[in-house]
């Protein structure tokens, strides 16, 4: 990611992960987790 | 609706408009107006962002999708949480320290005044055909459930925006947005809840669920690749996060709201609050729709949602046939979501699955048959339908109030920005480039008047749309490639010269235009096409011209 090369300024740090780039990471974790979710939440379903 | 349902309607919007105007004093220099003086936290704009694009029709369209299509349309914002993230690395830090009005400023400084203005206009034009169709299209389906004319409801939604945005400017929109989406999952929950209790006795929750799955109703995900299906995995995951980043990377109505953040990383927790809420919000609307299916599976629905065209059907010499063929699918699919219901094995659930998609079928053919006589898209009209019937009195005012309210929200953000966009990249670059403060904010002012009595004035022109949320992205596709196409060589691609984006911008909505026309490939795809050729084109004529150039 173009940010992580350069230190965050203390301002600018997220409030829970230590760095940006931690964030984004958990957040595509996140999105594969809930696609995973569906997927079996349909395939559950699926008539 | 009864007197309550309409007094409650009425002081939501009442306390709705005073609050945010209350919360949008001392917006009186250009930067208060226009970006909040970029004073807001993180969660104000999160929630005005997902306020925004939960519009009314979101309410209307997206719970009728559901019901008649079911839940594959979710997959449509897998790409959003990916999008969420670029935009944060790469955008966000981007922008605020361009210290910029708009993303169109920055275009300048990137390339050049002729770029900007393209872009600029690319934007006013799309974004008001959408803010036309985002007004018109609540409109048409509040009009005929709650009985008004048309043009007053129009007219009453257009003046109340029009005094709102005008008035508060940004500050205001964002508050209320805020308090807005509060209700607005509120108001998703009672529903649920009420349509689930009003099941029948001996249907459960979880019989309900059973029966959506077996209509194929509960379809979140289907991972098959298909470049004409419009919803499924691949295309959600690459199409919509194009469509993504074009729209919180490229359009004002979305930069402006993260532009408002008192830092980058304010503006970029909004985002990314967007991207883990975005998802789960969009299924639990789309689960909603799948309920109320199985609510008039055991509650014999009219043949048409719509009074209208229903009216119009009960008039035709075919109804008795068709009211009959469709009373009959719906006595057999009643009967087949019973036994599904009671099914002891897995063989007899198969059987009573079967009999009950063949049952839908035949009703189906009957809704269709009557659709064509009494025309428009009924699904639009499902939802309301659901909610005047069904809900007890004063929940209904309040629902009703709040897709009111929704469509308020995003026509007032769709205008604030377009007057924004109005006055820094056009007013004050090209015809009055030095006045004073105090000039730009009346400038301001005027111009969003404008843009919401253009916005209210349009209404009408787009009632021949399908289903409405399709309509709106549609809009956009057509332009949100080039837009993407030229930002991506902004941030990226140091060798694109100014000659090359804007010839770039020129080829890449010829081939969304060309594809739109000549293909049937789904629509979001046209959002990769754009910014493809987009690319291409400008380094080619960087190539030949010269970066510098």
């Amino acid at each position: 990611m173009r940010d992580s090369a350069a230190p965050e300024p203390p301002g600018d740090r997220p409030p829970v992960f230590s760095s940006w780039p931690r964030a984004y990471a958990f957040v595509i974790a996140y999105l594969a987790a809930l696609v995973a979710l569906l997927y079996w939440f349909t395939a559950h379903f699926s008539p | 609706m009864r007197p309550l349902d309409w007094a409650v309607m009425f002081g939501w919007l009442l306390f709705l408009v005073a609050y945010g105007l209350w919360r949008g004093r001392g917006s009186g220099s250009v930067s208060q107006y226009l970006l909040a003086g970029k004073t807001m936290p993180w969660y104000a704009m999160g929630l005005s962002i997902m306020a925004t694009q939960a519009s009314a029709i979101t309410f209307i369209s997206t719970t009728g999708q559901s019901y008649t299509d079911g839940m594959r349309f979710v997959q449509f914002y897998f790409g959003l949480p990916l999008a969420m993230v670029a935009l944060c690395a790469t955008a966000v830090p981007i922008f605020h320290r361009a210290k910029v009005y708009t993303a169109y400023q920055y275009l300048e400084q990137r390339f050049d005044a002729k770029t900007r203005t393209l872009v600029t206009s690319v934007f006013l034009i799309s974004r008001g055909l959408a803010a036309g169709i985002g007004l018109s299209a609540p409109a048409i389906v509040l009009s005929v459930i709650l009985d008004w004319p048309y043009r007053v409801t129009v007219l009453i939604m257009g003046a109340l925006v029009v005094l709102f945005t005008t008035m508060g400017g940004i500050k205001a929109i964002t508050w209320a947005d805020v308090l807005q989406m509060m209700v607005i999952m509120a108001a998703l929950v009672i529903a649920l809840f009420i349509a689930v209790e009003s099941l029948p006795r001996d249907v459960s929750f979880f019989d309900a669920v059973r029966i959506a799955g077996a209509a194929g109703r509960l379809n979140a995900v289907t991972a098959r690749l298909d470049w004409n299906d419009r919803y499924n995995l691949w295309s959600g995951l690459i199409g919509g996060m194009f469509l993504a980043l074009a729209y919180f990377g490229t359009d004002q109505s979305q930069v402006q709201r993260y532009l408002t953040g008192k830092s980058i990383a304010q503006s970029r927790l909004s985002l990314l609050f967007n991207a883990m809420a975005k998802v789960p919000v969009q299924f639990f609307i789309l689960f909603i729709g799948a309920i109320v299916f199985v609510f008039f599976v055991f509650v014999r629905p009219p043949l048409l949602f719509q009074p209208v065209g229903l009216a119009a059907v009960q008039q035709s010499p075919q109804y008795p046939s068709i009211q009959s063929r469709f009373d009959m699918a719906f006595n057999q699919r009643l009967s087949a979501a019973r036994r599904l219901r009671d099914a002891p094995d897995a063989a007899a659930r198969s059987s009573a699955a079967a009999d009950f998609r063949q049952a839908q079928q035949r009703l189906d053919a009957a809704r269709a048959r009557a659709m064509e006589l009494g025309g428009g898209n009924d699904a639009n009209y499902i939802f309301l339908s659901f909610v005047t019937h069904y809900l007890p009195v004063g929940i209904v005012g309040l629902v009703i109030g709040v897709i009111f309210s929704a469509a308020m929200s995003s026509i007032s953000g769709e205008i604030n920005s377009l007057a924004t966009v109005t006055v820094i990249d056009i007013y004050a670059r090209h015809i009055r480039p030095n006045a004073s403060d105090r000039h730009y904010v009346i400038a301001s002012r005027w111009a969003t008047a404008f843009w919401g009595i253009y916005a209210a004035g349009f209404a009408g022109a787009a009632q021949g749309f399908g289903a409405l949320i399709e309509a709106v992205n549609q809009v956009g596709s057509l332009f949100y490639g080039g837009l993407l196409g030229v930002f991506v060589l902004a941030f990226f691609i140091r060798r694109a010269g100014a000659n090359g984006a804007f010839f770039g911008v020129l080829a890449g909505e010829a081939a969304i235009f060309a594809a739109a026309k000549f293909t049937n490939i789904a629509f979001l795809w046209y959002n990769v096409i754009g910014c493809l050729v987009v690319i291409a084109t400008a380094l080619i004529v960087s190539a030949i011209a010269g970066p510098k150039r």
